[in-house]
Order: C-alpha cells, then structure tokens, then sequence
C-alpha cells in the first residue's frame, strides 16, 4: 500500500518535471566560480587562491523555455571532507542529490584533479567534464585527447577557458543533452582485493532513493575508507547495525594485513595509480618544457633574502595606496559636501530655526556625507586586497607567514581570512571556515575583529590629518594597525594556551599560479564593494544619522531657561537636554578616564550599528553645536575641540572595542552558539577600556600630545 | 565502596547494560538468550544483583541499572575494549580471538594493570618509525618492512637510531624523511607514516608511494617547504614532511 502511494508521487512529480539541479564541483581554486558566472551572469566572487567560495550559491538560467538550476560549491579535494567547507559540497552533492555533476577540472593540473573525479564517478550520477585552464595547460607542453578520456571514463568531456568565457555554450549544450540522456559513468576498478571487499559490503547495503547515503558501491568504499560521516548514516539506517559493523571491521582488518597500511591509503594509492594509467592514456606532454613564469616570480618573492621585505613593502603600499594616494579624491569630496550644505543653509532665511533644514544639514549631510567623502579610500583598499588575492600572493603570504603563525598557535591558513579582514570583518570570519580545526577556527573568529577593517577607515581619515601634521600621519596609522594585529596575536595566544588548547592542523596549502589581475576583474571587484558601501550609507547609515539626529535634536528645553543666554551656550543647552545628550552625560563618568566627553560618548553608541556612524554621529552633533551659520570642515572642529591624544585614544577604543552588529551576527552563526559571540563581544569592548585607560593617562602624566 | 563480583555476575551486569543501550530495554528473556542460560537462572542471579543495590528488579518486570550497577557496567566495558584493542592492535590475534579473551580477562585486571596497558597501547602506536605489528612470517616487526627489499635488522635498526636521528644516516637504508631534503633536492617517495593526522589527505593529493617530489624552496623562515609534487606547488611543514620518506634520485 505504501510503495504503491510513493509511486504515484514520484510520478506525479515527473509530470511535472521538477527544475533539474546541476551542482559544479571540483578541487579548490580550478575555476568553478568563474564557470559559474560565465554559465548564470552572476558576479561572484572569483579570486586566485584555493577556498574562495565557502557556501553554496545557487542560480537560475532559463534556456528555450527550460529553468535549470545551477549550483556553485566549495572546491573539496576529494570526497572524504577535512574542513568544514569540503563537509558543506560533499553534503550537498550527497543529500540533495543534483540530477547532474559538472566536475570542474584544472587541466594544467590533471592527476590530482582526477583524484575527485574518480571518486564522483563511483556515485553514479551523471557527470559532465570540464577541462578548465586549458590555457595554461597548452602553455605547459600538455595535451589531451578529450575523445579518448570521454570513452575511457564513459562522460562527456568539454574544454574551457572560464577567464575568457571560452567553451561556455558549449558546456551548456552538453549539460542540457546529458539531462536528457543521461550516461551512467565508469567507476574504476580496484585491485582483486578491495574489490572482494567491496563486493562484500555492498552484499549488505542497499540502493534506495531515499537512504541518506548514495550508490551503495560508493558508499561501500567509504565505509572501507572509515568515512565517519558515512558510517554514521549508514549506522542510522541499517537494520543491523551491528553486524555490519564487524564485517567492515573485518574487511578493513584483512585488506590492512594484505596491504601493510590503512586501507585509506591503500585505496588512495591505487587510485593515483589508475589515474596515472588514464593520463598516460589520454595525455601526452611536451618534453622541452620551460621554467614556468610562475616559479621564476617565485624564486625571488619567496626567496630568503626577498621574501620578508617584499612582504612588508606590499603591505606598507596597502596603506600608503588606502590613505595617502586617496586623499585628494577624498579632500574634494569633502569639499562638495560643505559647499552642498552651504548652498541648503541657503534656502532659508540667516538664522532660521526649521527643523527641516536642521535635519537635512545637520541630520543627513552631516551624517551620511561624513561617510560618503571616504569612498576613495574604500574604493582603493579594496582595489589592493584584489590584486592581492587574485595575483596569486594571497596564498604566499600564508606561506611566509606560517612560521609566525605556528608560533602563535595558529595555523598559517588564518592568515587569509585575517587579511580579508582587512576589507571587513564579515567575509574575513566566513573564510574561516577553510580551517581544519574547531580551535583555530574559533579562536581566527574571535581575534578576527582586532584586524582593522575598512569600516573603521573613515574613523582615522577624520582623526589622523585633524592632529597629525603630515609626517606624523603615515606611522600614526601603522601604529594603528599594528597595535590591532599586535593585540590579535596576544589574545589568539592566550585563547589557544587556555580555552581553546588543542593540537595543530596540519598546513598542507596548494600555492596556485601567478595569474595576471584583470583589470575588468578587478573593477568589478572594486565597484561591488564600492557600490556595497554607498548602498550602506544610504540605507543603514541615513537611517541611524536622522535616528541619531532626532536623539540630539528632541526633547527641546523649555523656552524659559534659554533666557539671557548667548548663542552659543543656547545649542549647547538645547543639545545637553536632549535624548543623545542625556545618555552621553550619563555614560561621562564611565568614559571620563579615557578622556572623551558625552559627544564622543553617543558616537560610539552609534558605531554599534556600524562603525562608519562613529563618523556620521560627530559630523552631526558638531554641525548642530556649530554657532555660526559658516560651515567649517568637521576636522577643523575636532581640531578645536580635542588635543592629539585623544583624538589618538579614540582611533584606539574604536579599533579594539566592541565589533558591529553585522560580526556579532556572524560570529553567532559560524561559531553556533551565542556564547562565543557575547565571549568577543564584551572581550574586546573590556580590552578595549583597559587599553585605551593605559594610554590615556600615561600619555597625560608624560604630557605626550595634550 | 567497591562491589567484589564474581565474574559471572559481573557478565550479567555487561549484559543489562549492553542491553539497555541498544534496546533501551533488558528483558529477563533477553538476557537469558545472551547469556545462554535458562530464565530461572536469570531471575535468581538479578535477585542477588538486586540485594547488592546494582540494579532495580521486581519479578515480571523490565530490569534496570542504578547508579552504581551504571558505573561498575562502564568499568567493565571500558577494560573490555582496552583489552580488546590491545589484542587486535598491538597483539594482532585473529578477529575471533580477541573478543573471547577479552571476555575471559575482564573481570580479571585491576585499575593499575589496565591504565599501564593503556598507555603501552598508546606507545606502541607512536614510537617513532616503529608501527609495530605481528606479521606472520617474521613475528613482530616495524612499519619498516612495508618495503620488505630495505629491511634491516632489528638489531640493526636499533642501533642506528640510537646513533643517530639528525643526519639521514642509516635509518632505512638510503630512505630518508622529507624534511631533511635542501632547496633544490629531488626524490622518489617510497613510504608514507600514518602517524601524522594529516597522512591521509597529503595521500589524497597526490603525494603517495612513487611520486617525485621535488622541494622547490624553504620559507624565509624556515619553516614551511615549498615542494613540486605531480606538476604543482604544495607547501607544508617539516613537521608533516617528517612522516613522508623518500629515495634520493
Ligand atoms: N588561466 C586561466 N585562469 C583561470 C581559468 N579559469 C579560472 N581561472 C582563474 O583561476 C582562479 C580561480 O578561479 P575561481 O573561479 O575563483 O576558482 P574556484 O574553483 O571557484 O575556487 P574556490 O572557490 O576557491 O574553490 C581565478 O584567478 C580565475 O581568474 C582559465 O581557464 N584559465
Ligand atoms: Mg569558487
């Protein structure tokens, strides 16, 4: 009665011809996201180091009235997950069980690429191949007979060029003809042996469309693997347990002492060597093959005596590029919005009270411009960090890096999500995800934050040129970020010797190819990122400032007590009685040892939100405060009003304290729990007041910039 | 305060306790099938058990663990598998044997007897080199004769390490581990230890028995390498490169 009811679903869904799903797989760093984006249109994001993409991003394509959906994954070395990444494509290609597998081949790179291969073909799925970077591999002397590789493997075989959208439609017309008409691959076959084994195995398992494991051979092969992952579905299905339990305790026992080493490995070399025996097949290579570019670029930015300094120069031209190169972009911005709020103040009569043009000149003006002049440094940040990732260096670096890293007890991986940090914190904790170990993942997350982000760039480029003459401006900024990278390698330190104790990963990281930076890359890049920071001015960042605005505007005194008071003291009052006013009075004594005042106060409430309204909140209440009807640059206020050491004091509290909502958020979901997020979250705000207090009052007690 | 069981009554308790985890439920008949005995036989062992305050039993009833009879159940469990792991990993007795004697010797060994057994086991699966297994032809030998040519005697072999670990030497023949390779060195990888965690995926990319590595060069500071291994770079620490031992070419 049951099975006859499911029929009838099953048909009925065929009726209905559900969208197929295609899921592109593939080891890390081959080219899935750029096929991807030829295939969909889409824009995500592409760069030249292994483990870029971390989550599944789905696309729909319509095609002469078809929909398909296609399905870009984590790059996995093999089935067998190491890190959460590789869990998350294995899961998906297992679980939700697309109708088609595109495996995404570096073809510069084919025997360990075919490693994965091997194992898809196992699963009995459908499978299109595709020889990407063929580019490169001509370039290298090798060639490929596609006809015969497709016959061996029983697959189609496509060849592209996914950085030149070349083969593309190709591609697309061989994975909607395979929909149609699909092959079933030829899964290879191992030594007498193993296949003994297997066969015994799969004796006991069966091949059900709703099992929570695939093909049963496949999944006979990773219980010999000792998958964990698998045996626990296998486990949880199986009617009994036990018993299959021994006999894969016994398989594996007899093929150990057959082979004198884990079945695992075993198996892994028997694969290389079927792999070989279809290269040697299918490929032949070019014996006058030259020193790649690559490893010539290499002998000197790796070298011992190059290495570091080069490092060290890259970085110090991040900088430079960020700061100093965008300053006049950024002084002529300013200058457009002070004139923009002259010609408004215009409007209406000298001296008028309205509401409306307070809120549009103190409120939004104020607020969202104080943010918007810094978009050519943001534009050039991010300009920096994609040429880093997509030359190749990226990966260097955590190359360089490792020995600094171990020493830490971190895992030079975390040297990559650290940088990305540098353009913000969020991507930065997601790319955590390439690590191994749940320690060095957690501990990478919560130090993360340390690493100044993009977001807290407008903060210093109010700050620095307000109380730095130009000499002074360069270091005060380093100083900055160095103290950031310092107190992340102190706190990642003493989380990993006492809550997060635990062994060291292993660092085994591919080092792709130097890849020349499009420059159409990297503008899409850098328009992404920009237009992203715009957007949030214009939506979070509008929204807080006129919130913000409000808060400082309303309750107003009443009339009475303004008597015989002059202007000036007027807007103070008005500001002091009002809600912002309030909290930041209520807050001074709290902050008073860090010498801010209750201005200062309700601006780092307001960078909770996002740290770019620490920015907008001074530009508010400061042109509110402003006496006169001339508007003078917010720098000069500051000027003004603060000595060089606090203005030093807050660059700092706000570098170390407490990340915005958006980290919070996504500490909690990639740590799964809220206890690691409030754990970062008043860690750092603490570290944040004991540090800035220690600067504070020894600067005071030396008289250093007061 | 200890409970001194004989060794049958101490079978029964592994019994309800194998039980309830499996089926959530220990059934007088059940236990009676396990143990291959009759259900009157049962019933007045579980009355004893039930005096000693190890388990809860009324006739007719469902029979379960208390605290104690939980804790004394998991002892027991627990140098059932340490005995059970020594047989099969360090004594590598046929399958069939292992749980038998484990059976047997359980109720035997004291807490001392069992930590010292546990930390043997541990030694056994991390001396260096050593990988010690049974192997029928030659008794015990090392993870060395998986290349049965490059066999050196114990004896030998001993001796060498004792000499010398630093400078290849004459640990296995001409093989030599990975990291002790200079910039520029190449070699043919004859034998991969599994002792390192990340054995298994430096196998599955592409370093295994036969493949030529090259090191392509040395971090700055000294630590990880950069080497060339089926066409493409792959970095790693010599901490990892320890375990992978090569034949200079
Ligand atoms: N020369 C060449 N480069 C390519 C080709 N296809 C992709 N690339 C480059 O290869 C690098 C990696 O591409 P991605 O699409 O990010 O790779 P991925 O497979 O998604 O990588 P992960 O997300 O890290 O798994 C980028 O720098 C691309 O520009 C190609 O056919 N030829
Ligand atoms: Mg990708």
């Amino acid at each position: 009665m049951e099975t006859l009811s499911k029929d009838k679903i099953s048909l009925k869904n065929k009726s209905y011809q559900a969208t197929k799903v295609v899921a592109l797989t593939g080891n890390p760093n081959s080219g899935k996201t750029t096929i991807f984006n030829n295939l969909t249109g889409s824009r995500q994001h592409v760069a030249n180091y292994p483990g870029v993409t971390v989550e599944i991003k789905e696309s729909r394509v319509r095609n002469g009235g078809r929909d398909l959906k296609i399905v870009d994954l984590p790059g996995c070395y093999s089935l067998t997950p190491y890190s959460k990444e590789e869990l998350i494509a294995r899961n998906f290609i297992i679980d939700r069980k697309p109708d088609l597998v595109v495996d995404i081949i570096d073809l510069s790179n084919l025997e360990r690429n075919l490693y994965l291969t091997v194992q898809l073909l196992e699963l009995g799925i459908p499978i299109v191949l595709v020889l990407n970077q063929s580019d490169l591999a001509k370039r290298a002397g090798l060639r490929c007979d596609l006809a015969k590789l497709s016959r061996l493997l029983n697959v189609p075989v496509v060849e592209t060029v996914g950085n030149r959208n070349i083969g593309t439609s190709q591609l697309l017309d061989t994975i909607w003809s395979e929909l149609s008409n699909p092959r079933t691959p030829r899964p290879v076959i191992y030594e007498n042996d193993f296949e003994e084994g297997i066969r015994q195995l799969c004796g006991d398992l069966k091949n059900s469309r709703d099992s929570d494991y695939p093909d049963k051979r496949w999944t006979a092969i990773k219980l010999i693997e000792n998958d964990v992952d698998i045996k626990k579905r296998v486990w949880r299905m199986h009617p009994d347990a036990d018993a299959l339990s021994v006999l894969v305790d016994s398989v594996r026992r007899r093929l150990t002492s057959i082979y004198d080493t884990d079945p695992e490995l075993a198996i892994a070399d028997q694969r290389y060597g079927v792999i070989a025996g279809i290269c040697r097949e299918c490929t032949s290579a070019d014996p006058r093959r030259r020193r790649s570019a690559s490893d010539a670029i290499d002998s000197v930015a790796l070298s011992k005596t190059f290495g570091l300094p080069l490092f060290l120069l890259t970085m110090y031209v991040v900088f430079h590029l960020t700061f100093t190169t965008a300053q006049p972009a950024m002084d002529f911005m300013e200058y457009c919005f002070v004139f923009l709020s002259s010609v408004l103040e215009g409007l209406w009569p000298e001296g008028s009270q309205s509401l409306l043009k307070s809120l549009l000149v103190d409120g939004i003006i104020a607020g969202v411009g104080s943010v918007v002049i810094f978009l050519p440094n943001i534009l050039l940040l991010f300009l920096a960090i994609a040429v880093l990732e997509d030359s190749g260096y990226m990966a260097r670096i955590a190359f360089l890096m490792d020995r600094i890293m171990n020493k830490i007890g971190l895992h030079g991986k975390s040297f990559i999500p650290m940088l990305t940090g540098f353009g913000c914190s969020i991507p930065g904790i997601m790319a955590t995800r390439t690590l191994e170990h749940e320690h060095d993942r957690l501990t990478t997350m919560l130090v993360l934050p340390l690493i100044s982000c993009g977001a807290r760039l407008p903060i210093y480029a109010l700050i620095i040129p307000a109380f730095f003459s130009a000499p002074w401006q360069a270091p005060v900024l380093w100083i900055i970020y160095i103290t950031g990278i310092a107190l992340s390698i102190v706190c990642a330190r003493l989380l990993r010797s006492t809550i997060l104790k635990g062994n060291q990963a292993p660092f085994v990281l591919e080092l792709p190819p130097y890849r020349m930076p499009t420059v159409k890359g990297i503008f899409i890049h850098m328009w992404q990122k920009g237009w992203m920071y715009l957007r949030k001015a214009g939506t979070i960042i509008l929204g807080i400032s006129i919130v913000l605005w409000a808060m400082s505007t309303f309750p107003k005194p009443p009339e009475e007590s303004l008597h015989g008071l002059t202007q000036e003291q007027v807007t103070e009052a008005e500001m002091a009685y009002s809600v912002a006013g309030r909290i930041g009075k209520a807050m001074e004594p709290l902050i008073k040892p860090l010498s801010f005042d209750w201005k200062i106060g309700t601006a780092l409430v307001g960078a909770l939100a996002a740290k770019e309204v620490f920015v907008a909140q001074l530009g508010i209440v400061y042109s509110m405060g402003e006496a006169d009807e001339e508007s003078e640059s917010l720098r000069d206020t500051l000027r003004r009003n603060y000595n060089p050491l606090t203005g030093f004091c807050i660059m700092l509290f706000c570098l170390i304290s407490a990340p915005c909502i958006a980290t919070f958020a996504v500490t909690k979901k990639e740590s799964g729990s809220w206890k690691w997020a409030f754990f970062q979250f008043i860690g750092l705000t603490v570290i944040a007041y004991i540090v800035t207090f220690a600067v504070y009052q020894t600067g005071r007690a030396f008289g250093i910039g007061v | 305060m200890d409970h001194v069981l004989s060794p049958i009554m101490e079978d029964y308790i592994e019994t309800i306790f194998e039980l309830l985890r499996r089926e959530q439920v220990a059934r007088v008949s059940d236990i009676a099938t396990r143990m291959k005995v009759t259900m009157a036989t049962v019933t007045s062992a579980l009355r004893k058990l039930s005096a000693k305050k190890l388990i809860n039993y009324s006739p007719y009833s469902t029979v379960s663990l208390t605290p104690a009879g939980k804790n004394l159940a998991e002892k027991i469990v627990r140098r059932h598998e340490v005995l059970a792991d020594f047989f099969q990993n360090v004594l590598s007795l046929p399958p069939s044997k292992v749980a038998e004697n484990a059976c047997r010797m359980e109720h035997q060994i004291d807490d001392l007897l069992l930590e010292r057994l546990v930390e043997y086991i541990e030694f056994v699966k991390l001396c260096p080199n050593m990988n010690i297994k049974w192997n029928e032809k030659n008794g015990f030998r090392c993870g060395q004769d998986e290349n049965p040519k490059k066999f050196i005697s114990c004896e030998d072999c001993s001796k060498s390490l004792a000499r010398n670990t630093t400078h290849g030497g004459q640990q296995m023949n001409d093989s030599i581990g990975l990291h002790e390779l200079k910039a520029g060195g190449r070699g043919r990888i004859i034998a991969v230890s599994l002792k390192n965690p990340g054995a298994k995926r430096m196998m599955e990319m592409g370093i295994v028995r036969g493949s030529l590595v090259e090191v392509e060069r040395i971090a700055p500071l000294g630590d990880p390498i950069d080497i060339k291994v089926k066409g493409y770079h792959l970095s790693l620490r010599k901490e990892e490169a320890k375990n992978i031992f090569i034949e200079i070419m």
